[in-house]
C-alpha cells in the first residue's frame, strides 16, 4: 500500500523536478525574473515535504537546504548568479539521485551528500548571515474553522449516468444537504431519453440546490466525497447571508424550471447579495482558488498503464468489428449491415483517438538534450546555440523512450567533435558561437528529426583511409563520399577514434542505427568537411500497427512484416533439404536463406508438397526466410512481449488474432544482421 | 476451489462491514471512538480492493477504493473526520454491502 | 501500520504447500494448454504467452521453477497471475498444480523458511507460515521475479 503512494510521490516529483529545471533554464536567461524564482522554491518546497511525508528523509533535508536557498533569493537576500544556478542544477541531479535511491545507505553516497549541502551551507553564509529563525508560510489563523454566519451557496450537482451503478442514491445526498440548513432543490430532467432509449439502471437527471447554512463549504464537499468521481459538482458562493426564501430566488427558480436551463451565477450577481463583504471570508477565497485551478486544467494526467489497456480494448474492439462485418456481408440483412458499417466507422475513430491518446510530445525529453548541451559545453569552453525546432510533435512513447539514447549520443558528438572551440571558429572563418539545430518534422506517415551542427564536419578521405586500413574495403573500392559516409554505421567499423570518440562512451554508430531499426526507423548522415554534418533519422508516427503477413511455421503462427518483404517463392521441401550451406539457387541466382523451422524448433511436417520462401529485405540485403505455410495478409496491432521475454532474439512482439489466440511477429531485422554475422547457422 | 475462497471472503467481509455500520449507525460518536472506525474502515476497505477484484467483486472494489483512499488521507492526518464525512462513510458501506451481496449472488 | 497484516493465496506444487502475497494477485485462471502460445529459444520454464484481456502474458511452470521431476498437468492447474507492486510492466503468470486459499494473518506469525534441498530455482522465501498442521512456504516475489529475468 505504502509502496504504490511512494511510487505516485516518485512520479509526480519527476514531474516537479522536470519542473524545477525548466524554470532554472529560463532564469539562466533571466536572472531578475521573480515568478521563475518563486516557482524555483515552490518545486524545492513541495519535495520537502512530499520527501518526509513518503520516508525519502534524505531527500527532505537535502531540499530543505535548496528551499533555504531559494527562500533567501525571493526575499531579495541573495542575487541569483551563474553559480547558484550551476550549483542548482547540479542539485537537481543529486535530488533526482535521491528519489531513485530513497534513503542512502552507502556511506560514500551518505558522504557525498554531506559534502554537497555543506557546499550550499557555505553559499549561504558567504552572501550574508542568516536572519535568527527560517521563514515559513504558516500564516493561517484560527477564525478559519470557526461556524461562519449563515451563508447561500448554489451547488450544481451533475452525476454521470452510471451513478446508480455504483450504489448511490442521489436522493439521500440531497436529504444531507437539506440537513445542513435551509435549502431549495431543482430537479432537471431535460436529459432523459425517450423511453425506447430509457435505462432503467441509469440515472438521467441532475439537480442545483441552494443551500443557506452556517456550515463551511467543506462540509458540504464531505457529502459528496464518494461520488466526486462519478460526477460534475460546483459549489459556489452567491450571498454572505441567507437568502433562500427571498422573492427574487423564486423568480429565478421559476424561470429555471420552466425553461429547464440551470441556474447561472451571473444571474445571481445581477442581484447585488453582498458576496463578501471583507478578505475575512474564506470560502469566497477558496471559491476563486478552485475557479482558477479548474480553469488550468486543460490536460489530465493518466497512467501509461491506463492508456495501454485503452489501446488494447480498442484493439480488441476492431477484431470484433472485423468478424460482425464478416457475418453481416454473409446473411445479406441490409439491417445488420448497415448497423456493422456504422460500428466499423466508430471503431475507426476510436481507434485512431486512442492511438493519438498514447503519442506523446518530444518536448518530454528535450530537457535532457538541452541540459547536455549546456554541460558538455561548459566543460569543453565551446560557445553554442542549441536551437530546437518542433518540440511539440508527438510521437508513441514506446519510440520516444527508445530514441533518447541514440540521440544523446548524436548531439554528444557534434559538441564533442563537430563544434569547434571559438578561436578555432574564427580562424575558419565562422562566428565564435556554434550552432546545434534540433528541428522535428513530419513527412508523410513517418517523422523526420534532423540533428545538424556548423562544426567541423567529417572528411570522407579520412574515413576512406581508415576504412581500408581496417580492411572494411579495398584499397582499389570505388564509392562516393555519401557511400563513405555511410561507413560509420558498419558495425565493426569503430568509429571510436573517427567520429565518436566520446571518452568512457563507447557506443559507435553502428549501434545508433541498430537502436532505430529496432523501432523501425532509419538514420542517415550528411556532411561537408568544415562545414558541418546533418544526421537525420526517420521514424514511423507508432509502432503499434502494422501490415503483416500471416504464416504457420510447426505448431505456432508467425507474422512477417509486409514492408519487409520483398518476394514469395513456393518450394519443394527437397529442394530446401539438397541446399547447401544455406543458399538455395533460383532462376540461376544464389539466395541465402534462413530455415525458420529449424531456428524455431519447430517438428518437421512429413509429406509436406510444398514449403515457402519469403524474401526479406533490410538495411539493403535481402535474406530468405523459410516458413511452412502462408496463412493470409493482416493488419495487426502488435503489442510487447515484456520485460521477462527482452532477451527474445528474432522475435519483435506479439499479436491477438481474431480468435484471442497469439501470432508472434518475427524481427526481420535482426534475423538478417543475426546471418550476417553468422550467428544463425540454421 | 477458488468458489471456496470466494465464499469464506465473502462471509468475513460481510461481517466486518456489518460491524462497522453498526457502530456507524449512533447518532454520537465520540471522537476517540472514530479514529478507531477510521482504522477499521482503512483496514477492511484496503482489503476489499485488494483481494476483491481477484474474486470478482469488482463494484464492490470500485466503492472500496474510494473509502480506502479517502481514509488513507484521513491516517495520514490530511483529511479530518465530520460528522458528515461519517455519515456518507454510513451510506457508502451501505451501498457496498447491497452490491457485495449482488455480486455474491450472480456468480 | 498495515505493515503486520497480511494476505496470502496458497498453492500447492506436488506435495509441497507455497503461497504469494494475495494483494499482487490480479487474477486466477484455469489452465489451458491450448490457449498457450509457445515461444521459441526461452528458457525451459518459460512456457509459452497467454492472452489475458487484450495483454500477452508469460507464463512461467512454477514446477520446473521448483525442479521437480514430475510435469504432468492435472485437472486442477490453474495459473496465478500476478502484478507485482510498482511494477505494471512485470505482469507474469504462474503455472501452479492447485489454487488453495486466501489466508489473512500477520507477518510475526511466519517463521523462518527451512526446505533442505527442495529450495528449486528460489533463492529467498519470505517465510514459513504454519496453518491447519501443513507448511505453508511464502515466496519472495521479487526474489522469483530476479530468478525468472536472470
Amino acid at each position: 500500500m505504502i509502496d504504490k503512494f511512494r511510487a505516485k510521490f516518485v512520479e509526480e516529483s519527476t514531474d516537479n523536478v522536470h519542473d524545477l529545471e525548466e524554470a532554472l533554464f529560463l532564469l539562466e536567461k533571466d536572472m531578475d525574473n521573480k515568478e521563475l524564482i518563486e516557482r524555483i522554491f515552490r518545486a524545492m518546497h513541495s519535495l520537502k515535504g512530499g520527501g518526509a511525508m513518503f520516508g525519502f528523509n534524505h531527500l527532505s533535508d537535502f531540499t530543505h537546504h535548496l528551499e533555504t536557498l531559494f527562500d533567501w533569493v525571493r526575499n531579495g537576500r541573495m542575487k541569483v548568479s551563474t553559480d547558484l544556478i550551476s550549483l542548482t542544477f547540479s542539485a537537481i541531479d543529486q535530488i533526482n539521485f535521491l528519489l531513485k535511491t530513497g534513503d542512502l545507505t552507502n556511506p560514500e553516497d551518505i558522504n557525498n551528500q554531506k559534502t554537497f549541502i555543506q557546499r550550499i551551507e557555505a553559499f549561504l553564509t558567504d552572501s550574508e548571515t542568516p536572519a535568527a529563525s527560517e521563514m515559513q508560510g504558516s500564516g493561517s489563523s484560527a477564525s478559519a474553522n470557526q461556524p461562519n454566519e449563515e451563508k447561500t451557496y448554489l451547488i450544481t450537482f451533475i452525476p454521470q449516468e452510471d451513478l446508480l451503478l455504483n450504489g448511490t442514491n442521489p436522493l439521500y445526498l440531497l436529504d444531507d444537504i437539506h440537513a445542513l440548513g435551509t435549502a431549495r432543490t431543482l430537479a432537471f430532467t431535460h436529459k432523459v431519453p425517450s423511453l425506447d432509449l430509457f435505462e432503467p439502471s441509469s440515472n438521467y437527471s441532475l439537480w442545483q440546490i441552494i443551500v443557506s447554512t452556517e456550515q463551511l463549504v467543506n462540509e458540504i464537499k464531505d457529502v459528496f466525497i464518494f461520488v466526486e468521481d462519478e460526477c460534475e459538482l460546483h459549489i459556489d458562493l452567491i450571498a454572505a447571508s441567507s437568502i433562500v426564501n427571498q422573492p427574487e430566488v423564486d423568480a429565478l427558480v421559476d424561470k429555471a424550471l420552466k425553461s429547464n436551463i440551470l441556474l447561472t451565477l451571473e444571474e445571481f450577481k445581477q442581484e447585488q447579495w453582498a458576496l463578501t463583504p471583507q478578505p475575512l471570508n474564506v470560502a469566497g477565497d477558496k471559491k476563486k482558488q478552485t475557479a482558477a485551478k479548474e480553469h488550468k486544467i486543460s490536460s489530465i494526467r493518466v497512467s501509461s498503464h491506463k492508456i495501454d489497456e485503452l489501446v488494447n480494448l480498442v484493439s480488441e474492439l476492431v477484431t470484433i468489428q472485423a468478424q460482425l462485418g464478416l457475418y453481416a456481408e454473409n446473411h445479406e440483412d441490409p439491417a445488420i449491415i448497415s448497423l456493422s458499417e456504422n460500428i466499423q466507422k466508430l471503431s475507426r475513430q476510436l481507434r485512431e483517438n486512442a492511438f493519438d491518446i498514447s503519442l506523446i510530445p518530444l518536448q518530454s525529453e528535450l530537457m535532457r538534450f538541452q541540459r547536455l548541451v549546456r554541460d558538455l559545453s561548459k566543460e569543453q569552453a565551446k560557445d553554442i546555440d542549441f536551437i530546437i525546432e518542433g518540440g511539440d510533435l508527438e510521437l508513441d512513447k514506446n519510440i520516444i523512450e527508445n530514441l533518447t539514447d541514440p540521440l544523446l549520443h548524436i548531439l554528444r558528438n557534434s559538441i564533442d567533435h563537430g563544434i569547434e572551440k571559438p578561436d578555432d571558429r574564427i580562424k575558419a572563418g565562422k562566428a565564435p558561437k556554434g550552432t546545434i539545430l534540433f528541428k522535428a518534422f513530419h513527412s508523410g506517415a513517418n517523422i523526420i528529426i534532423e540533428i545538424s551542427d556548423d562544426g567541423t564536419g567529417i572528411d570522407p578521405d579520412f574515413i576512406r583511409q581508415k576504412a581500408i586500413a581496417r580492411g572494411v574495403i579495398d584499397a582499389d573500392t570505388q564509392i562516393d563520399d555519401k557511400e563513405v559516409l555511410d561507413l560509420l554505421f558498419v558495425s565493426g567499423f569503430s568509429t571510436r577514434d573517427v567520429v565518436s570518440g566520446v571518452s568512457g562512451r563507447g557506443v559507435g554508430m553502428d549501434v545508433v542505427r541498430r537502436r532505430i531499426a529496432n523501432i523501425r526507423g532509419e538514420v542517415s548522415v550528411d556532411s561537408e568537411k568544415g562545414k558541418g554534418t546533418v544526421i537525420s533519422i526517420k521514424l514511423p508516427i507508432t509502432l503499434s500497427i502494422i501490415d503483416g503477413l500471416l504464416v504457420a511455421v510447426g505448431d505456432n503462427k508467425y507474422v512477417i512484416p509486409i514492408s519487409a518483404i520483398d518476394k514469395i517463392y513456393a518450394l519443394e521441401p527437397q529442394e530446401v533439404k539438397q541446399s547447401f550451406n544455406n543458399v538455395i539457387v533460383i532462376d540461376n541466382q544464389q539466395k541465402p536463406y534462413i530455415d525458420l523451422r529449424k531456428i524455431f524448433q519447430a517438428p518437421e511436417k512429413e509429406n509436406a508438397e510444398i514449403v515457402r520462401m519469403i524474401m526479406i529485405k533490410a538495411e539493403e540485403r535481402v535474406t530468405g526466410v523459410i516458413v511452412d505455410d502462408i496463412i493470409g495478409e493482416y493488419q495487426t496491432v502488435v503489442k510487447p512481449l515484456g520485460r521477462y521475454l527482452k532477451k527474445q532474439e528474432y522475435i519483435s512482439g506479439a499479436s491477438i488474432l481474431g480468435d484471442g489466440t497469439i501470432a508472434l511477429v518475427v524481427d526481420s531485422s535482426r534475423l538478417i544482421q543475426n546471418r550476417r554475422n553468422k550467428k544463425v547457422t540454421a | 476451489m477458488l468458489a471456496e475462497i470466494r465464499k469464506q471472503f465473502y462471509k468475513d467481509t460481510l461481517k466486518e462491514l456489518e460491524g462497522i455500520n453498526g457502530k456507524l449507525a449512533s447518532d454520537n460518536i465520540p471522537p476517540e471512538e472514530q479514529s478507531l472506525i477510521a482504522e477499521k474502515v482503512f483496514s477492511v476497505s484496503h482489503q476489499i480492493s485488494g483481494t476483491g477484484p481477484m474474486l470478482g467483486f469488482d463494484s464492490t472494489s470500485l466503492l472500496s477504493k474510494k473509502l480506502e483512499s479517502t481514509f488513507y488521507d484521513i491516517r495520514r492526518g490530511e483529511k479530518k473526520i465530520t460528522l458528515q464525512l461519517l455519515w456518507q462513510t454510513k451510506r457508502a458501506i451501505d451501498a457496498m454491502i447491497k452490491s457485495f451481496n449482488e455480486e455474491n449472488n450472480s456468480q | 501500520m498495515e505493515v503486520n497484516d497480511i494476505t496470502l493465496l496458497s498453492f500447492q506444487i506436488q506435495e509441497d504447500n507455497f503461497a504469494v502475497d494475495a494483494m499482487q494477485v490480479i487474477h486466477i485462471l484455469e489452465f489451458a494448454a491450448n490457449k498457450l502460445t509457445e515461444v521459441p529459444n526461452t528458457p525451459e520454464y518459460m512456457i509459452g504467452v497467454i492472452n489475458l484481456h487484450g495483454n500477452i502474458i508469460p507464463v512461467v511452470d512454477m514446477r520446473i521453477i521448483m525442479e521437480k521431476e514430475e510435469l504432468s498437468t492435472g485437472t486442477d492447474a490453474s495459473i496465478i497471475v500476478l502484478e507485482p507492486l510498482d511494477q505494471q510492466d512485470a505482469t507474469i503468470g504462474f503455472l501452479v498444480d492447485m489454487v488453495k486459499e486466501v489466508i489473512q494473518t500477520k507477518r510475526d506469525q511466519l517463521s523462518e523458511t527451512v526446505l533442505e534441498g527442495k529450495k528449486g530455482m528460489i533463492d529467498s522465501y519470505e517465510g514459513t507460515l504454519v496453518y491447519n498442521k501443513e507448511f505453508i512456504h511464502v515466496i519472495d516475489i521479487k526474489n522469483l521475479i530476479e530468478v525468472i529475468e536472470k
